[in-house]
């Protein structure tokens, strides 16, 4: 919670500094500012990394994918339980074929977008703090 | 730099100086030829990559342009001749890679620089790279027979790779692979990083599920003339780097494998052959404290100025699973009759499934397939 609350602070101090826009952005994204190295940016703002999709996603964000799913017809209303499993990788594979994307069965951001979900309503971002939190790390080695 | 990794991850042993220019064995006599399974215009090579199709997009994000590239059946091919392991030359090269790591962490010396190779597809920064259907060939040219290890139906995506802070949106580079190792290991790879970050910061898993032993051999029976065992193995790795600490941990978990007691460790030729030695991962497993333990913690420091992201990453992933198939093999009930029961000599059954042991250690990595 902290680490996501550092981040949003951070955020909002840039953007309220003037930071550039994104064209996806509806929001003004965590910017650069011109007398700071990136790394020091990143570290103010914390960018997630995790070992796993759940980690990097606010929680309800496998939901979303799998309600996407379900209404293309490629995964069963009794399959969408949040959480994700084999059905759901099968599901998204025909998705991905389907797509001309790689059939990896995991979420990428493309995969994301092309099921027509906003990639900040599914996974975390510095720039575009959701008002969930986070689902603590997902880093679990 | 990420394609530079990709590469690295097979080609990037820093134990290895690139091979010579096109000398043919026969010019250089009297030193014995280092690339005996190297076909001659295979001598200059580190690697050969052909696609069917590349289909280039650029894409405006306000001032910068950066574009994606897909690679639609690609076939590369990875050229590697490593010194016959213990070998002088295998031990000096060991050393040398010890040395190397003492301080800081050099990157690999035959690292290839795709990157430039793309630069020739599209003068723009590529912030997405797609692979759909590839073929990737790891050949060892270091021994006459030419062992070949494939991965097949590599399906990647690398998304957010871009160069600078405000274009990654707040969200880290994003890597997810799958494929199939050999003609049986199902590969499942879900990696993040954040290049921004001071220090190499990343984390994700890798799982090779139902490899068949068979496979493995014959990619180091030429050397070691085992007979090919039954069974399979999977491998489970977790990793988690902040700012240059490495954590993590290997599972590997055999399934009714077969072995014959050999006095030489097999899978040495493969060590030698995949190890990483510019990216230096320690296990803290102690030879008596657990016999048949599965879970290996591992741990390192990835420092250094001339450490990049993404070699740093392969590296930690090929030694992991190069630590998990020599320790997953090592600790197979010993060939000792008083312990397990069979004449020494006869073939050894390793227990159906991994047996984790590891109390008060790191969570050991999911036995899921996907992450």
């Amino acid at each position: 919670m902290m680490r996501w609350l550092r981040g949003a602070l951070a955020s909002a101090a840039l953007a309220a500094s003037g930071g550039c826009v994104h064209p996806h952005a509806a929001a003004p994204p965590a910017a650069v500012s011109p007398t700071k190295p990136d790394h020091q940016v990143a570290a103010e703002t914390d960018v997630p990394v995790a070992s796993t999709p759940q980690g990097l996603m606010h929680d309800g964000g496998e939901k979303r994918i799998q309600e996407r799913l379900h209404a293309k017809g490629l995964l069963a209303a009794e399959d969408c339980t949040g959480e994700f499993n084999a059905h759901t990788r099968d599901a998204l594979r025909a998705f991905q074929k389907a797509e001309g994307l790689p059939t990896t069965g995991l979420p990428s951001y493309e995969t994301v977008q092309h099921l027509g979900l906003k990639l900040e309503t599914v996974f975390l971002s510095t720039a575009h703090p959701a008002d969930q939190p986070p689902r603590g790390g997902g880093s679990t080695p | 730099m990420l394609l530079t990794g990709l590469l690295g991850l097979i080609a990037g042993c820093g134990h290895q100086t690139p091979p010579a220019a096109a000398a043919p064995p026969s010019a250089r006599s009297d030193t014995p030829d280092r690339q005996p399974g190297a076909r001659p215009e295979e001598r200059n090579h580190l690697l050969e990559a052909k696609w069917k199709d590349v289909v280039v997009k650029a894409d405006k994000q306000g001032k910068d342009v950066g574009a994606s590239v897909k690679l639609v059946g690609p076939e590369i091919r990875l050229f590697h001749a490593a010194p016959p392991p213990g070998s002088d030359e295998d031990k000096a090269a060991k050393k040398d890679g010890e040395k190397d790591n003492q301080d800081t962490a050099k990157p690999p010396t035959e690292v290839i620089d795709l990157s430039q190779e793309l630069k020739k597809i599209t003068p723009l920064d590529v912030d997405h790279v797609d692979i759909l259907d590839g073929q990737v060939a790891f050949i060892d040219t270091g021994r006459a027979e030419r062992p070949e290890l494939w991965l097949h139906d590599l399906q990647l995506s690398v998304e957010n790779l871009t160069t600078r802070l405000h274009l990654a949106d707040g969200r880290p580079v994003l890597l997810t692979a799958t494929g199939t190792l050999a003609s049986s290991g199902k590969v499942t790879i879900f990696i993040t990083a954040e290049p921004f970050e001071k220090g190499l910061t990343f984390s994700g898993r890798a799982a090779v599920i139902g490899l068949q032993t068979s496979d493995l051999y014959r990619f180091i029976e030429p050397a070691t003339k085992l007979q090919a065992p039954e069974g399979t193995i999977d491998i489970f790795v977790e990793f988690d780097c902040r700012n240059g600490e490495l954590n993590g941990g290997v599972k590997p978990v055999l399934k009714n494998v077969k072995v014959r007691p050999a006095k030489k460790n097999p899978f040495a030729v493969l060590e030698a052959w995949a190890a990483d030695l510019a990216v230096k991962i320690f296990s803290d497993r102690v030879a008596q404290r657990n016999a048949v333990a599965t879970v290996i913690p591992i741990k390192g420091k990835l420092t250094g100025a001339d450490i990049q992201l993404w070699p740093a990453i392969f590296g930690v992933m090929r030694n992991a699973f190069v630590q998990g198939l020599t320790s997953g093999f090592a600790h197979l009930p010993p060939p000792d009759a008083a312990v397990s029961g069979v004449p020494p000599g006869e073939e050894q059954r390793a227990p159906a499934s991994g047996n984790s042991s590891g109390q008060g250690r790191p969570k050991p990595p999911a036995e899921e397939p996907a992450p």
